[in-house]
């Protein structure tokens, strides 16, 4: 199984991870590096479809402290060597000086280790690339909006106007952050029961964590629904969306003559400072002649603005904290970031999105999920952990240095078709522990439904002779490492790994029209001819990626 | 090696078997232990007043000379820790809620979920605590659905605990 | 890493004919009133208090558990409470399958969804609604009638969105909690 559970209250030992190792995260650098990244990272890829995986390790910086050149050359003829460039080793050294927990690296989203790997939970395959993609890989589009307490699908096209907020009932507690909840002064009345008569201002809002309610700001409600629509006019009514409003009208005449894409009028860009508008102002330079004489009417705005001494005045006879916002209070209002608690409001809640994810090469889809916003089934979720074998270690013997400790490596094969798996150990890395892997070469059963329902077999029938695996149980296959770390600290290794197996070719590989289904549903009719269940065809898939197995810290020896 | 406690009990409380209680407790009218609770009255008598409810797992302990004056209509929800000096009326503490030794609660007070006072002090009425850094704030003390809800929690308890626990009657 | 094997004393816990164990120490008030799903652990010290029932006669389900649920030592399940239309009655609790709630938790929400994950010593608040496949870290106190969203990760008191769940989780937890129970077997002796 995955590693989930690490075991609590170790400090800052490391606890022992698999991590799998996109494409993109070419050799110790971040994909945000130079070109010179992109470049090595397809001279990798090259350098595993010619088998030569253990010297493509030598590109690889295992290692994030040691300086540029520290890479050692490669041990066989025609792999490529790609010095990472120096600029890529600082920063990679820079940013992550901190080694994250498994549990860390797991529930973070997009992020990955030191290396650019990252757990097979996060990663997705492409079937039709046959490779791994990262979350950095696939491209994120929007399927739908939802509000994260009433749960409601918005529609795409009343987003916008609703500021992407909730349009209901959702409040934010301007004190705690927390949910409001609609609360009737009397405790008879229901919340549910339309058509009721109710008290005019009967309802307000109040935390049940903070206790603040909406009374303390004299905000009540006559009904418990609709409520964002009765602070809305409350909204509208500042005098600053006022003033915008009639700025924008005195403006929007002269859009409309010169149309807004033939750039500003040269008054109003002579007055805006330079860094911001340097586009508008490329662009208007070349429309000279159309700005002849088109200054704007000088605009006298309704609001005056006065000395604030007011504000100040109050501010400096403050005379506890709770009288002024934080922070953060501050910044979630930001119509009128105000310094006074007893002017908050309570806030609208913002929108959440559900995502579906492209392969940034081919453009297919690899996740989509349905569109309700509760539904948590997919459309198609072309995850890494349905199509690759998930490695978990089973099995693991303090790590002690130079003295050979054993760890058993658990191969889960999630498809439905026998699989092969060779490894090699990667060369290169820094600390170069010793590794010697005793089934290089072995297959994995493959998945089968009717194993769920059995109890477990977890005792471990004797391993089959002639695989040398250490054991094969339902569709997974464990195998014996011997690991010699040879300094102290973290114990990590690369592991190359190729992945066969037979998929069924796609639709568009084989060009025939039908799949097998349709064929059957065609009905008799003029199909007598053709054999009622064509053929699948298999193809051959191979699919190689680089992993980085952690094992925990390895104590020196007593000696040492 | 735990003395008998002593219970005094008022006919209309309910005080659920199943608990661990010491020392010299008296219990007014109205009052709800339920099952799993415990009050050690190990250094002075606890005293609770009308319609006080005890939720499970909650410690009340008084380890001072002086009684522990419980007041009215407080609640204690589960798990929470009393090592107070004295708590009013109307007060709440939440799950996990911790009233340190020496301290006083005023009445309204609601110290909330997993936070807890200092030791020796004093809190003001309508004090509430909250958030993992135990942010303070005085609130309106608006609540005046609460105590009739309260009223409705006793009603139920007092009908629904009895089919499912034994109680304890006054030693 | 892979998870331990689990021992536990045979005489501790009494297993069911449809696959649950349940400690003999654990306090389980009103036991008609409970369900649990198959296969479904209760480990030593747990409280479900199937006694807080909605008033009216009749048999009604209090507390009803999925399958393959792991319940920690020391979490307690109440059901919530509320008046509504000027009655105070205690409310129905469901949780769904594959859910583990860790050790300490206190639990009263109204439903918990399917592969749900809660952390140690949480706090779920009265009437929050988790929906399927979240995560509730450690330590984390979610306010009463919050509404966790699915695929969600919750952290902090008040428990905040921190991150999101990858859309794999459903196989991820499934797995998990069948292998947990597994893997929880009587000792030899």
């Amino acid at each position: 199984m995955l590693a989930i559970d690490a075991p609590p209250g170790q400090g800052k030992t490391h606890q022992p991870f698999v991590h799998y190792r996109c494409l993109c995260s070419s050799p110790g650098s971040s994909a945000t590096a130079s070109t010179k990244s992109s470049s090595s990272s397809i001279h990798d890829h090259e350098a595993d479809s010619t088998a030569a995986g253990t010297s493509s390790a030598a590109d690889m910086n295992i290692d994030n402290t040691a300086a540029s050149s520290s890479s050692p050359a490669p041990s066989s003829a025609g792999a490529l060597i790609v010095r990472a460039s120096p600029t890529s080793h600082e920063s990679l050294f820079s940013e992550h000086h901190n080694p994250r927990s498994t549990e860390e690296i797991f529930a973070s989203g997009n992020s990955s280790d030191e290396h650019g790997s990252m757990s097979l939970s996060r990663l997705y395959f492409c079937d039709s690339c046959g490779e791994i993609r990262c979350p950095k890989c696939t491209q994120d589009e929007i399927v739908c909006y939802y509000c994260p307490n009433c749960l409601f699908d918005v529609p795409t096209a009343s987003v916008k106007s609703e500021k992407h907020k909730c349009s209901r009932n959702c409040f934010e507690c301007p004190i705690c952050q927390n949910t409001l909840s609609v609360v009737s002064d009397d405790p008879d009345v229901s919340l549910y029961t339309p058509g009721m008569t109710t008290a005019a201002g009967q309802y307000h809002l109040s935390c049940n964590m903070c206790q603040w309610n909406s009374n303390e700001i004299g905000m009540t409600f006559d009904k418990p629904t609709g409520l964002a629509v009765q602070l809305q006019k409350a909204e509208d009514g500042l005098p600053d969306v006022k003033e915008f409003g009639r700025l924008k009208d005195h403006l929007e005449k002269y859009f409309r003559v010169h149309g807004l894409k033939q750039g500003l009028p040269s008054s109003l860009l002579s007055s805006i400072q330079s860094g911001t508008l340097q586009s508008l102002r490329y662009v208007s330079s070349t429309n000279h002649k159309a700005q002849q004489s088109d200054d704007i009417a000088h605009y006298t705005p309704a609001v005056q603005v006065v000395e604030d001494t007011e504000n100040l005045e109050k501010l400096m006879s403050i005379t506890s904290l709770d009288e002024t916002t934080s922070m953060k209070q501050r910044l979630l209002q930001l119509q009128n970031q105000t310094y006074s608690t007893q002017r908050l409001q309570p806030q609208r809640i913002h929108l959440r999105i559900k995502k579906s994810r492209r392969c940034r090469s081919c453009r297919h889809i690899l996740v989509n999920p349905e569109q309700k916003a509760q539904a948590t089934r997919f459309k198609i979720n072309l995850v890494a952990l349905n199509q690759l074998p998930n490695i978990t270690i089973a099995h693991i013997q303090p790590m002690i240095v130079q003295t050979v400790s054993t760890v058993i490596l658990r191969f889960t094969n999630p498809r439905q078709e026998e699989a092969h798996v060779s490894l090699e150990a990667g060369d290169g890395a820094n600390p170069n522990h010793g590794v010697r892997i005793l089934s290089e070469n072995f297959t994995i059963a493959p998945f089968n439904e009717v194993w769920e329902y059995e109890v477990g077999t977890l005792t471990a029938p004797p391993g089959q002779a002639q695989e040398d695996v250490y054991d094969k149980t339902a569709n997974s296959t464990s195998i014996m490492l011997y690991i010699t770390p040879v300094a102290p600290g973290e114990v990590k290794i690369p592991l190359f790994v190729t992945f066969s197996f037979k998929a069924r070719k796609l639709q568009t590989e084989t060009g025939s029209p039908k799949l097998p289904s349709q064929l059957v549903l065609s009905g008799a009719a003029g199909r007598d001819s053709m054999p009622p269940a064509p053929e699948v065809e298999y193809v051959d898939k191979k699919v190689s990626f680089w992993t980085v197995i952690g094992f925990g810290d390895a104590v020196p020896t007593l000696s040492s | 090696m735990m003395s008998r406690p002593k219970l005094t009990i008022s006919t209309r409380a309910l005080v659920c078997q199943d608990n661990d209680l010491r020392g010299e407790i008296i219990v007014g009218a109205g009052t709800v232990l339920h099952p799993q609770c415990r009050v050690w009255a190990t250094g002075g008598p606890i005293m609770f007043g009308s319609g006080n409810i005890v939720e499970e797992h909650v410690v009340i302990i008084n380890r001072g000379p002086e009684p522990l004056i419980i007041g009215d209509h407080n609640v204690f929800e589960v798990g929470s820790v009393m090592e107070g000096m004295k708590i009013g009326n109307r007060n709440t503490l939440e799950v996990k809620a911790h009233v340190k030794t020496g301290t006083w609660l005023g009445d309204e007070c609601v110290i909330g979920t997993v936070c807890s006072t200092h030791e020796n002090e004093i809190l003001p009425d309508r004090t509430v605590i909250y958030g993992d850094k135990n942010d303070r704030r005085i609130y309106s003390g608006n609540k005046a659905n609460q105590m009739s809800v309260h009223m409705r929690h006793l009603e139920y308890l007092m009908q629904t605990l009895p089919k499912f626990n034994h109680s304890r009657t006054s030693t | 890493m892979d998870l331990p094997i689990i021992h536990y004393s045979k005489s501790e816990y009494i297993e069911t004919d449809t696959g649950n164990k349940v400690s003999r120490k654990s306090v389980i008030c009103g036991s008609q009133n409970i369900v649990l799903g198959g296969k479904t652990i209760l480990q030593t010290g747990s409280v479900i208090r199937g006694d807080l029932k909605r008033t009216g006669t009749g048999h009604a389900v209090v507390v009803s558990v999925g399958r393959y649920c792991f319940l920690s030592q020391g979490c307690v399940i109440r059901p919530p409470c509320k008046t509504y239309k000027g009655v105070f009655s205690y409310y129905p609790m469901k949780i769904g399958d594959h859910v583990i709630i860790g050790e300490g938790t206190i639990v009263q929400a109204a439903t918990i969804g399917s592969f749900v994950t809660i952390g140690k010593n949480c706090v779920i608040g009265r009437f929050a609604i988790i929906k399927d496949c979240c995560k509730i870290e450690d330590n984390t106190v979610i306010p009463p009638n919050t509404v966790v969203p699915s695929f969600s990760i919750y952290k902090g008191s008040p428990g905040k969105l921190v991150d999101e769940l990858p859309e794999s989780i459903q196989e991820i937890y499934e797995a998990r909690t069948k292998d947990r129970y597994a893997k929880f077997i009587p000792r030899a002796d």
